[in-house]
């Protein structure tokens, strides 16, 4: 295992958008779009394991070990993602995982990496408790309880997340908070709005949330 | 989407663009202007807000416009305060009463505060707490703040901060009198208790400026700016309180839809009948963060009056530091408007949009009744400020409004890319630019490049009639929020 830095390069990178979409509820159609740009990324340090098993990493068995690139690394609460979406003033994040508790627990976590608010598990427990007129409403309530927590918390940032009961117009949750590196490198988000929300149930049962951040 | 044009600088947008739309939508701004906010679904987001209820004449944007959530930002919407008008708190949005200040001094650029723009920089960064979870100069007892929710400048101006020159140059005296500091709740006041007196984050900034051209000398003598002369312009707004604010009556208002049977084509314009209770509570609410946003700029300027003084040694009224005007860009008030020939109340909502009344307006300052309203333009960081005033004419274009910024093109994340921090900080360097320490992620979110060309919006709002050109400034010291 070798520790060692790249320094920041720029290259031309081409790739193709692909946009599943469902037309009228019955079948699935492609949209994609090829298209080229320079690509920068930024420098970097992180190590590798030696090459050791040629077969095994190519057939896609990484050996990079992962290394924090701009936001610092949480422990992933549950199954499923986060990703963050692009908005001219302000920013998005598109959430999901097995269930809506587990979508609406990512949520909270891509809340927290964004606003720089993260912190190694341990610290207090601080139960949480909102309620909405439906589950966008729910999830909205839930983020700006967050948001509100984090803005009060002096030098702390979320630890982990569990959602603990949902009801279709109440939840409750452990939010656990503890002290966090303050290096300021995280966002000050105002609130999350109701602009192009949505949470949706899946037929297979997993579950998929989209919200706007005003920062 | 279909824009009709009605001249070089003004756009229709027809009813029946969106489903529901009572009056049409006005843009304002040159061809690429618009042609930008099409691609941006900001146009959309016009068209959304002509369907509240009560609107009356159109669903205005400024020529900084862009996409928002609910209204786009640079929006303007009236609605019928005697009739069935609503009031919209995402159509004021998060930064409650967010605006702009300016302080003039008497000192020169070359002569006097470029030897010692380090020095001065390095002050103000120090005396201006910013970012995230930054608490504020003043931290207020429950009491105290609750005074400043309701008096606004004024309480602190009892408290020996600032000067009455300060009440008198603010919009509405630096107060608005249908404050209702009850109404704000117990969580926004836990948020905003120790954040008097800080800049935020984003987009807000605290700069010194230099006057690069005066275009108005008339208008610019009564302001009393001339070129050469060093300025601070400082852009931030109400902080945690006014953004818990909104999330709390954004919140109370979507439980009324249903019942009220209102609908809206995005669920953050929700909003509730100025005659509803929700309403007339959040209106309390809103003018009460209005306050805590005036009293949080004055007391960021009574820091710059400090550092002035500090490495100046001299005294700020020796220096000639006075407040030029201090306004606000996200806001709704009731003001009368001539409809048709007829005067009529309005609850005129600007998200990302200044007021700016003409000539003559009983609510101006007795000095600037003559000139109009001054109406301040921050550049994005690094690049012109503008300082216009108000016509007579805008008041029948956008009931009296014009724009706030230049307005973002790009994202955050795009910005990141396009450059790093360091080396835009060696670029405004290399440009003259002196700033204060702070994250270089979060100064490269903000890179000038991210923004529209403010001279072209300038250049629009003139051109559409909205407001006139008196002052160019730019900066040469910076701290960011």
């Amino acid at each position: 295992m070798t520790m060692h830095e790249h320094e920041s390069v720029v290259h031309p990178h081409t790739h193709a958008h692909v946009v599943h979409y469902q037309r009228q509820g019955t079948t699935w159609e492609h949209l994609a779009a090829i298209h080229g740009h320079e690509h920068n990324h930024p420098a970097v340090e992180h190590d590798h394991e030696a090459h050791q098993d040629a077969q095994k990493e190519h057939e896609r068995e990484g050996h990079a070990r992962p290394c924090p690139p701009d936001d610092r690394l949480i422990r992933i609460p549950s199954a499923g993602g986060f990703a963050f979406l692009e908005h001219t003033a302000d920013v998005g994040i598109r959430a999901w995982g097995p269930s809506i508790s587990d979508a609406f627990e990512q949520a909270g976590v891509g809340l927290a990496t964004l606003m720089g608010a993260t912190a190694e598990p341990s610290g207090r427990t601080e139960p949480v408790h909102v309620e909405g007129i439906d589950l966008e409403g729910l999830l909205v309530a839930f983020l700006n309880e967050l948001i509100y927590l984090f803005e009060i918390a002096d030098g702390e940032g979320l630890a982990s997340l569990k959602v603990t009961r949902l009801e279709p117009t109440s939840l409750d949750a452990d939010v656990q908070l503890a002290p966090m590196d303050t290096s300021g490198e995280g966002l000050l988000v105002k609130a999350a709005t109701y602009h192009q929300l949505e949470v949706s149930e899946r037929p297979d049962g997993t579950a998929e949330a989209r919200v706007y951040l005003d920062v | 989407m279909e824009l009709e044009r009605v001249n070089e600088y003004e756009w229709r947008v027809p009813i029946g663009t969106v489903a529901g739309m009572r009056v049409p939508g006005i843009v304002f701004g040159t061809e690429e202007l618009i042609q930008r906010a099409v691609e941006d679904r900001a146009i959309q987001q016009v068209a959304n807000v002509a369907t509240l209820p009560g609107i009356v004449g159109a669903s205005y944007a400024m020529p900084d416009i862009h996409w928002g959530y609910g209204f786009p930002i640079g929006g303007v919407a009236a609605t019928d305060a005697d009739g069935d008008g609503v009031i919209s708190p995402g159509g004021v949005g998060f930064d409650i009463a967010c605006g702009v200040r300016l302080v003039r001094t008497d000192l020169t650029w070359e002569a006097e505060v470029r030897p010692r723009i380090g020095e001065l920089v390095s002050a103000l960064g120090n005396a201006t707490p910013r970012g995230t979870g930054a608490g504020g100069r003043l931290h207020l007892s429950r009491t105290d703040l609750l005074r400043v929710l309701r008096d606004g400048v004024g309480f602190l101006l009892d408290r020996g901060i600032g000067s009455p020159r300060d009440v008198e140059y603010c919009e509405d005296g630096g107060v608005l009198e249908d404050a209702l500091p009850d109404e704000v709740s117990e969580r926004a006041l836990t948020r905003g208790a120790g954040q008097l007196g800080s800049l935020g984050a984003g987009n807000h900034f605290l700069e010194v400026q230099v006057v690069d051209a005066i275009l108005e000398p008339q208008a610019a003598n009564v302001m009393g700016l001339f070129e050469g002369q060093v300025c601070v312009m400082i852009h931030c707004g109400s902080r945690g309180l006014g953004h818990q604010v909104c999330t709390d009556y954004v919140a109370t208002m979507d439980r009324l839809m249903g019942p009220l049977g209102i609908e809206v084509p995005d669920r953050q314009l929700v909003c509730a009948p100025l005659t509803n209770e929700a309403a007339r509570r959040y209106v309390g609410a809103m003018n009460a963060a209005a306050n805590f946003a005036r009293a949080n700029r004055h007391v960021l300027a009574d820091g710059v009056r400090a550092c002035f003084e500090a490495v100046f040694e001299r005294s700020a009224r020796d220096l000639g530091v006075a407040l030029v005007y201090d306004v606000a860009h996200n806001l709704a008030k009731l003001e009368e408007h001539e409809v048709d020939g007829r005067r009529r109340r309005l609850c005129v909502h600007r998200k990302g949009a200044t007021r700016a009344f003409g000539p003559g307006h009983p609510s101006l300052p007795d000095a600037y009744r003559a000139i109009g309203q001054p109406v301040l333009i921050p550049g994005s960081m690094g690049t012109a400020s503008f300082v216009l005033v108000g016509t007579a004419e805008a008041e029948y274009k956008a009931f009296a409004s014009t724009c706030h910024g230049a307005g973002r093109v790009m994202s955050r994340t795009q910005a990141r890319k396009r450059i790093g921090g360091h080396e835009l900080a060696r670029q405004l360097e290399a440009e003259g630019i002196t700033l204060a320490p702070g994250s270089p992620k979060l100064l490269a979110e903000e890179a000038p490049f991210a923004y529209k060309d403010v001279d072209e919006v300038e250049r629009s709002c003139e051109g559409a009639g909205l407001a006139r050109t008196v002052a160019k400034l730019r900066p040469v010291g910076v701290v960011k929020g």
